[in-house]
């Protein structure tokens, strides 16, 4: 009883933290729920372990990653996702057409790409940390997250060099 | 806008999603739970189905165990110092083929690639010819030809006779790598991981015959072909899929790891018995029934695998199975039946090694040949006057 306390209460406060960073990393929200849905599924499987974790987020965040990876949607991903885009009502009145530039470039970054920004700059973890998560070499980390941070410097404009500036 | 705004405003699409219930997480949990549980239960059963047969045969004599004691066991023989050496590439006519990874770049315009693979003397260590314009990864002998997956989108076809090279590129959107070549039922299968496909090859023609989708995941790595049908793992799964190449259908996925750190990347076949391995372990798969495949053996040789180190290659011959790995680099020798480890051989050290390089083993004839960063080396049942 007090291993599944533990597990729901960890599960309540993190899924909605971990759907939305999934969502972005895939920029699809229903197979960033469906991947973490599965990913604590698995944590649970193994709970006696992950619950000593120094960070089960991280555990069930990779795990999450890796199930959207490999669920044979990448095609599906774009597909979809353009369809949601067109059907979907105004939800940000006079910031819209920006929301759908950052979407439209953030869909063309790669989820490799995606990965790494929504780690450092979502997630708040360290280029060593988000190397340490995805197995990358920091040189690589760092040239990922400069070349998803050009490509969205042209749509977010002045504000986003405002935030690079509060950043530093 | 800045950055983080940004980013939160497409975040939100998530609070549009319910969460879903953690009773039916907990389930689900649970339910993988019972198969790993069920798993272990037939590893065990097998366990002890190898021990009865071990003690009858030891009772009735009946079985001769031909694992000698360390002192007569396996060992590096021969080595040789061969600059600019790359991936093993194959045995041919009793020459070993190597790739030379050393220059993996295109030509100006981009349509051939400067690589080469390297005709070694394996008495010699020495290149008696090369064939400009090969290269490439999982490299398959078969149908008259060296076939390679190389870097460049293409499939390469090297035709072993002639050493004339031809080159195949079937993706629709090409920029895609193909991987693990096998020979079955008349063509060439190969995977196309990121189209989630798995293509059949005309080994003449070189034309795509037919593309199967593989809904499991991403097909990849290597494959195999036993039991009369086509075997590809699925990446990141740690499952295999099964392709009946008579109706070009998938049969069945089998799950082969149950651990989300663990990738099925290699797929051994040894007389009647199918292998698959992944960074750590290597398991043997039923495959008697289809549908119902089931791991029923395995052996991990190391506790976790990373870009590091892990599982780098893997051979079946000479009445063992061999897989070599990185860090600390060694070569096992193990037994196919039990796959118990019969010997365990320490390679030499290796300094400044480049990052596509890995170790890979290949059996020719009645030697073992390793490659590592710069070096061929040659393992046999060592005597005791070369010890």
């Amino acid at each position: 009883v007090a291993e599944e306390r533990g597990f729901d209460e960890f599960y309540l406060v993190a899924f909605p933290r971990l759907h939305r960073q999934l969502t972005v990393m895939t920029m699809d929200a229903e197979q960033a729920r469906d991947a973490l849905q599965e990913a604590f599924a698995r944590a649970w499987q193994r709970w006696g372990k992950v619950s000593r974790m120094d960070n089960p987020d991280a555990w069930v965040r990779t795990v999450a990653w890796r199930l959207c990876v490999s669920q044979h949607r990448r095609r599906m991903v774009a597909i979809v996702g353009n369809r949601k885009l067109a059907g979907r009502d105004a939800p940000f009145d006079d910031q819209r057409d920006q929301v759908l530039d950052v979407r439209e470039a953030l869909r063309r970054l790669t989820p490799d790409h995606r990965r790494v920004l929504v780690l450092h700059e979502m997630c708040g973890l360290s280029v060593v940390e988000v190397a340490g998560e995805t197995g990358l070499p920091v040189g690589t980390v760092k040239s990922r997250l400069f070349r998803a941070r050009e490509a969205l410097a042209g749509v977010l404009g002045d504000g986003y060099a405002e935030s690079l500036g509060a950043e530093s | 806008m800045n950055l983080h705004d940004a980013l939160d405003q497409v975040a939100r699409d998530a609070e549009a999603l319910p969460v879903p219930a953690v009773a039916d997480v907990r389930t689900r949990g649970e339910a993988l739970r019972h198969r790993a549980h069920r798993r272990t239960a037939l590893l065990t059963a097998a366990a002890v189905a190898v021990a009865s047969v071990a003690a009858y045969a030891v009772a009735s004599s009946t079985i001769k165990h031909d694992i000698r004691p360390a002192e007569y066991g396996w060992g590096i023989v021969d080595k040789y110092d061969v600059p600019r050496f790359g991936l093993l590439a194959g045995n041919v006519d009793g020459a070993l083929w190597v790739e030379d990874t050393h220059n993996r770049r295109m030509n100006a315009d981009r349509t051939v690639p400067l690589c080469e693979v390297l005709v070694i003397d394996p008495d010699t260590g020495a290149a008696t010819d090369s064939i400009p314009g090969a290269c490439g990864g999982w490299p398959l002998v078969a149908a008259g030809a060296l076939w390679m997956e190389p870097f460049f989108n293409r499939l390469v076809r090297v035709d072993l006779g002639t050493h004339e090279v031809r080159y195949l590129k079937p993706q629709r959107h090409g920029s895609n790598s193909l991987q693990g070549a096998v020979y079955a039922d008349g063509s060439i299968w190969v995977a196309s991981p990121y189209e989630h496909e798995v293509l059949r090859i005309d080994p003449d023609t070189l034309e795509v015959t037919d593309r199967i989708l593989i809904t499991a995941g991403m097909p990849g790595k290597t494959a195999a072909y036993f039991d009369g049908s086509v075997w590809f793992n699925v990446l990141s799964e740690g499952q295999l899929v099964r392709i009946d190449p008579t109706t070009n259908k998938v049969e069945s996925v089998v799950d082969v790891s149950t651990d989300p750190d663990e990738d099925t990347s290699r797929l051994l076949v040894a007389g009647d018995r199918l292998y698959s391995l992944t960074g750590t372990t290597i398991y043997e798969v039923d495959a008697s029934r289809v549908g119902d495949e089931q791991v029923v053996k395995s052996t991990r040789l190391r506790d976790s695998a990373d870009v590091h180190g892990g599982i780098e290659g893997s051979a079946v011959g000479l009445g063992a199975i061999w897989v070599s790995t990185r860090n600390p680099d060694l070569v096992y020798r193990i037994d196919p039946e039990t796959l118990k480890i019969t010997d365990t051989i320490p390679l030499p050290p290796v300094t400044d090694r480049a990052p596509q390089d890995s170790i890979d083993v290949l059996v020719a004839d009645d030697a073992v040949w390793v490659r590592t960063e710069g070096q061929l080396m040659e393992i046999a049942r060592q005597s005791k006057s070369t010890d």
